[in-house]
């Protein structure tokens, strides 16, 4: 598996396995044919090849041999033995014999003439003269053969040619070392002519251990009992097949090592340009640097892949550089527009505003820019933009002028609609100029219609409060008349409480509350506060706690007249809201802050209602709630003094019927 | 007796003025504007101006103006009255010379000391 990967992973090893396969493949199959099936069929046809050769050579001895016999037959016939008798004869005999065994094809025959006794009368060669031949006459009492030692004997009976009478024995020697020319043989093949006992002929052997193929011919006739016997060495055999092996194993590793070679060479020439292309390609991704090309310095078509990659990275270049110079200039656009922008916002006047956006966009557009008011001629053949402007109340848009490009059309939809939010822009700045006046007006209008009216108001109250005390204080009334009268008095200084609040907030929201801020004993504040209250706590016998006469001095520094506003409020409102226990005031100094909480037993305020109760004129009222007295101004009033002195008013109930707590939040 | 001049457009107020004032002891004179008040201060000797400031014709700031010009009236005690609440009238007032603000609606005490104060002062 590794090997595998390894092979995947690398185009170098691909191309060396894909040519180990294609070139070695062929090689292995030539390889297992031969060393399994080639070789017996070599051994099958090399056997059939040596029978045949035995077969032969057998015909071909025993055919020589019959044709000996026959000669020596001939000769035997011959009226020449007839004088064998005659003692004197045995030369010329001998002679005759000798022309005759020159005439068997000078093989070296040895012609005997044998008297009957066995010995011998003539001979072709002189030394056979006088020796005894033992002939087994057994079997010599007929014509026959005999093998003796390494010879074969043919036998003849002589006769005389008139009378039935035995003259002795025509004998031929044949030394059978001649039949070794009959025996066809091929290279390397070893023969042998044997019977159990007796080797006639052989070639010589090699050695016994080895392995042999062996064919064996039985001989009949003359040489009965004896086989011919051819013997190869199997080495013989496959010695072609192991030399043709040999070379084609020498083949292979010459192969494998042309294959590696040349596998690498061809890798190197494809890899190495692409390994060139990936590091380069690595590098580009690294460095963001497109001026690095890769050389490539072949024909082939890896350098037009190289070419093709350069023109690529090229093109990439110039395409980044020209995207870069683009970008630029949309982002300076873009900036002198939101500049342009940014500076029409902050204009608040209208005249300006034109101006100030034609200045600026002339930096951003290539065009000449004018603006023209809504009543005069238009100009032709240029572009005019209607600056058009939406009344709020009414809905209905009038143009307050042109914006004029000098430009017969726009070259796109782009720079229509680039244009037209321009347009819009400035059309939008000047409805906000418009409107912030307008607001202005109304706010303006409405202070002082408030501060008018509370005006108005003083002056009849002046008279109803100055009157009734006049009454209580300079006439002698009955009780009934006193009650009655300072019941008008308190309830015109009611009104008067409600027209005071009802203007310290229009005050506020006109931002023209007056803030003087000082540095005081917030303890004593809150005393003179809590005496001003204790009245309206004793009529209701609520006690009022938190505040002793030895309270350290805890300075403070804000508005004293405003908090001291504020302050009453709430212990009014405390006061107001409770109708059994007490109100106790307690104050906490921490790091920056001072916090003033005023807790009551009352009836306390749900949750949810918290918020409502800042808002002007609420005043909560549920099932067990006794209508109170008040403008419901109040907590309005302080949160928002509270507020202008950078503090905070909080209230917190446990619910209804849970009394409540009011948190002054002073940042020091 | 000491004379005193309430001038106010507002026929209540100045009745209401009149009235506590004869109560304490005071010799009340009446104008209805700036421009009658001068003239009565012209002729007549007069300890003490109760000054409204919102008046036709000529209103408070210009009567007040006008008589402090005059160096015979330097000892002349001048209180205003007004139902104007804010500080910056206050500071006005006192500015152009009047020697002290009284902010309608008045508590009827305030009013008598105010006068009584003023009128000892000189």
């Amino acid at each position: 598996m590794k090997l595998i990967d390894t092979i995947r992973s690398s185009l170098h090893h691909k191309v060396m396995a894909a040519f180990l396969i294609v070139g070695i493949i062929p090689y292995l199959l030539i390889i297992i044919y031969f060393t399994y099936l080639g070789r017996q069929t070599i051994l099958k046809q090399k056997l059939e090849t040596y029978t045949l050769q035995a077969k032969r050579t057998k015909s071909l001895i025993q055919s020589r041999l019959f044709q000996l016999e026959q000669e020596i037959l001939f000769l035997s016939k011959l009226e020449l033995f007839d004088d064998m008798i005659s003692g004197d004869i045995d030369h010329r005999i001998s002679r005759v014999l000798e022309q005759k065994s020159g005439g068997l094809e000078k093989e070296s025959i040895t012609l005997l003439a044998l008297s009957n006794e066995g010995k011998v009368i003539a001979s072709s060669h002189p030394r056979m003269l006088e020796k005894n031949i033992s002939i087994n006459f057994k079997t010599a009492q007929r014509n026959g053969t005999s093998i003796s030692g390494k010879n074969l004997l043919f036998f003849t009976r002589l006769k005389a040619s008139f009378e039935d009478r035995s003259l002795g024995f025509l004998v031929a020697i044949y030394p059978l070392e001649n039949l070794k020319k009959y025996i066809v043989t091929s290279e390397g093949m070893d023969f042998v002519i044997k019977n159990d006992k007796n080797i006639l002929i052989s070639s010589t052997f090699a050695k016994d251990g080895d392995e042999r193929t062996t064919v064996i011919i039985p001989l009949e006739r003359e040489l009965k009992g004896y086989d011919l016997i051819y013997s190869v060495t199997n080495d013989r055999i496959f010695s072609f097949i192991n030399r043709f092996m040999f070379y084609l194993t020498l083949l292979l590793l010459v192969g494998i090592a042309i294959i590696v070679i040349l596998s690498r060479r061809l890798t190197k020439e494809i890899v190495m340009p692409i390994m060139t292309l990936t590091n380069t390609a690595k590098n580009i991704i690294n460095t963001k640097r497109y001026d690095l090309f890769v050389e490539s310095s072949s024909t082939d078509e890896t350098s037009d892949l190289a070419r093709a990659f350069n023109k690529l990275v090229e093109t990439t270049d110039e395409t980044l550089k020209e995207l870069d110079s683009q970008s630029a200039l949309h982002m300076r656009r873009f900036v002198d527009l939101t500049d342009m922008f940014n500076h029409i916002t902050r204009v608040d006047d209208k005249d300006e505003l034109t101006n100030i956006s034609i200045r600026k966009l002339r930096h951003i557009v290539p065009y000449n820019l004018s603006f023209i008011a809504a009543d005069e001629r238009l100009p032709r053949g240029v572009i005019c933009l209607p600056i058009k402007l939406r009344d709020f109340g009414t809905g209905i848009q009038r143009v307050y002028g042109y914006l004029v490009v000098d430009k017969k059309e726009f070259d796109d939809r782009l720079e229509s609609r680039f244009f037209n939010s321009v347009v819009s822009m400035i059309a939008l700045q000047i409805e906000r100029i418009d409107l912030i006046a307008k607001i202005k007006s109304a706010s303006n209008a409405k202070t002082s219609f408030i501060s008018n009216m509370s005006h108005e108001f003083r002056t009849p109250l002046n008279a109803i409060i100055g009157f009734s005390q006049y009454l209580i204080t300079y006439e002698s009334l009955s009780d009934d008349q006193l009650d009655t009268v300072s019941k008008i008095e308190r309830s015109a200084l009611h009104l008067l409480g409600m027209i005071n609040d009802i203007l310290d907030i229009a005050k506020i929201e006109s931002g023209k509350i007056e803030i003087d801020k000082s540095t005081f004993n917030l303890f004593l504040l809150l005393k003179e506060c809590e005496e001003l209250i204790a009245p309206m706590a004793e009529e209701k016998n609520l006690t009022i706690t938190g505040l002793n006469e030895d309270m350290p001095e805890l300075t403070v520094y804000t508005d004293a007249k405003l908090m001291k506003q504020v302050v009453i409020n709430l212990l009014s409102n405390a006061v107001k809201f409770t109708q059994k226990g007490g109100v106790d005031i307690s104050v906490k100094k921490e790091a920056r802050k001072i916090l003033i909480t005023i807790s009551d037993t009352g009836i306390g305020i749900a949750g949810k209602d918290i918020p409502k109760v800042f808002n002007e004129f609420v005043q909560l009222q549920n099932a067990n709630q006794v209508k109170h007295k008040g403008t419901g101004l109040g907590l309005s009033l302080s949160a928002r003094i509270i507020q202008a002195l950078g503090g905070e008013l909080l209230l917190k109930s446990e619910g209804a019927g849970l009394g409540t707590k009011a948190i002054l939040i002073l940042r020091q | 007796m000491k004379k005193v001049l309430v001038v106010d457009d507002e026929m209540m107020n100045r009745d209401l003025v009149c009235k506590i004032l004869r109560k304490e002891g005071f010799f009340v004179i009446e104008a209805v504007n700036g421009k009658e008040a001068l003239s009565i201060l012209k002729n007549d000797r007069v300890d003490l101006v109760l000054m409204d400031l919102m008046m036709p014709v000529m209103d408070g700031f210009e009567a007040i103006e006008a008589i402090r010009e005059e160096s015979r009236y330097d000892k002349l005690p001048l209180i205003a009255v007004t139902a104007l609440s804010d500080g910056e009238t206050r500071q006005k007032v006192l500015s152009l010379g009047a020697d002290g603000c009284i902010l309608k609606p008045f508590v009827l005490f305030e009013l008598v000391e105010s006068v009584k104060r003023a009128i000892q002062k000189r």
